[in-house]
């Protein structure tokens, strides 16, 4: 992202075994081991393999973690991981994947995010796209522009918006399942979902509103409102339905 | 008082867009978090949004989205200032501000090389209200001194700047966040001007200024 001419950091970091150090500015950030630092940073790159428990904010062009990390507020072009990744406050990355843990005290603000594991936002999480696998439980308001969730365990929202907006169960026969099966009996649960095209499977919501939505299995949604189509699959409850 | 609100279906309906395009403006906060209003309805939870401001905005995403990008107009509205430095010709050349505002602002703001987005938001506010016919020069400088003394004061360019006149005096206030206030009977609200749209204001002129200068440059090459 930085030209390198006009780079602001200086230096690398490299920390090995079980060290501590004081925050900064640096071009690359190598951590092999345990490390607990006093204060923030700010990096082009940061590679951890093992722990670092940051007392501070993160700023990363990109995060590449096997292991676990803490920090505060994390802001970062790229988190990819392996592993646990806890974020004290709000947390705004362009991409997040890996498979692992990912939890943000705050709100998150995403462009994509495709993690394989479990999601917790305390807050609001905006993506333009979203496609998990496997868990999230978001305190706020889900919204984002493409929505593609796969459920292996239960997951909410408060709300739900975008524009299309699509839930299934995991596959039993993906590769993921061998280490993550997906439960047989995972539902999402929204008091919300709005959007122009849904596809709902194993849906529990109070309201879900669209132009052209798609009931099916496993879903009980009290009230639906759409607009052009609505299609009810055999094995779904609906309350009440409306064309407005 | 009861505002006057718009219910998110009708809002729809009305302007014809989509919940993708209303989520997407969401999130790219093109539409402030304050605007959406939670209610409960006959038909359960519902969002409402304060009529004029919501229209008023959407009309003009849809007017600009032609030339500008998300994030570009996400800037334009945002109540954060620009980055941006001109000096005393530029803001004539440009438009920005009138001559005679210029001069009758030098004892104020002096004759700085370069102006910062703030003394040029100071400077288009003072244009503006002079430029109302409601106010005397006096008055107007007397708005000038008090945004001079306590702009910076603001977290955000939000709040507003009125005159109030009693008995052939008056007086200038800036007031920190959009708040409703109440004077006594005999005083005259002789203007109120919104911070945070005369940024917004501001900031669509320097952009739309800057459009023209790149174009015009790639047009002698």
């Amino acid at each position: 992202m930085n030209k390198d001419s006009a780079s602001p950091y200086q230096g690398n970091l490299k920390l090995t075994g079980t060290s501590s150090t004081l925050g900064g500015s640096y071009d690359k950030v190598r951590i092999v081991g345990d490390a607990v630092v006093s204060g923030g940073i700010a990096c082009s790159e940061m590679r951890c393999i093992g722990t670092y428990d940051i007392k501070g904010s993160l700023g990363a062009g990109s995060i590449r973690l096997v292991g676990d990390g803490v920090s505060e507020a994390l802001r970062a072009g790229t988190v990819k991981l392996t592993g646990k990744a806890i974020v004290g406050r709000d947390a705004e990355i362009g991409e997040l994947a890996g498979a692992g843990d990912v939890e943000v005290g705050g709100a998150l603000k995403a462009g994509d995010i495709s993690l394989r594991g479990s999601l917790r936002v305390e807050g609001d999480c905006g993506a333009e796209r979203f496609r998990p696998k496997g868990m999230f439980a978001i305190g706020g308001l889900l919204n984002a522009g493409d929505i593609d969730i796969k459920l292996y365990q239960n997951s909410s929202a408060k709300e739900i918006g975008g524009g299309r907006i699509e839930v299934a169960r995991g596959s039993v026969i993906s590769p993921l399942s061998l280490v993550f099966r997906p439960s047989s009996d995972a539902v999402l649960e929204a008091s919300i979902i709005e959007g122009d095209d849904i596809h709902l499977e194993h849906t529990r919501a109070g309201i879900v509103r669209g132009s052209r939505i798609t009931i099916g299995e496993g879903c009980d949604i009290g009230q639906v409102e759409y607009k052009e189509r609505l299609d009810v699959k055999r094995g779904a409850t609906v309350g009440e339905q409306r064309k407005v | 008082m009861e505002e006057d609100l718009i219910s998110k279906k009708e809002l729809l309906e009305m302007t014809g867009i989509s919940y993708g395009q209303l989520y997407r403006w969401k999130r790219k906060q093109l539409l402030p978090e304050d605007w959406f209003i939670r209610r409960s309805a006959f038909t359960g939870q519902e969002t409402f949004f304060p009529r004029q401001q919501v229209l008023g905005r959407i009309r003009q995403i849809m007017n600009m989205k032609e030339g500008l990008s998300l994030d570009e107009m996400a800037d334009l509205f945002s109540p954060a200032p620009a980055e941006v430095d001109l000096s005393r010709g530029d803001l004539l050349s440009r438009n920005i501000v009138s001559r005679t505002a210029l001069e009758y602002s030098e004892p104020y703001l002096g004759t700085p090389h370069t102006y910062s987005f703030q003394q040029m938001l100071i400077l288009y506010v003072f244009d503006c209200s002079l430029q109302t016919g409601q106010i005397h020069l006096e008055e107007g400088k007397a708005m000038l001194a008090v945004l001079l003394d306590n702009l910076g004061r603001l977290e955000e360019y939000e709040g507003e700047l009125v005159l109030l006149r009693k008995m052939g005096m008056s007086f200038a206030l800036l007031l920190s966040g959009d708040r409703e206030f109440y004077a006594e009977k005999d005083a005259k609200i002789a203007l109120r001007i919104p911070i945070a749209k005369k940024t917004e204001e501001l900031k669509l002129k320097l952009s739309a200024q800057e459009g023209r200068m790149e174009d015009s440059n790639g047009n002698e090459e």
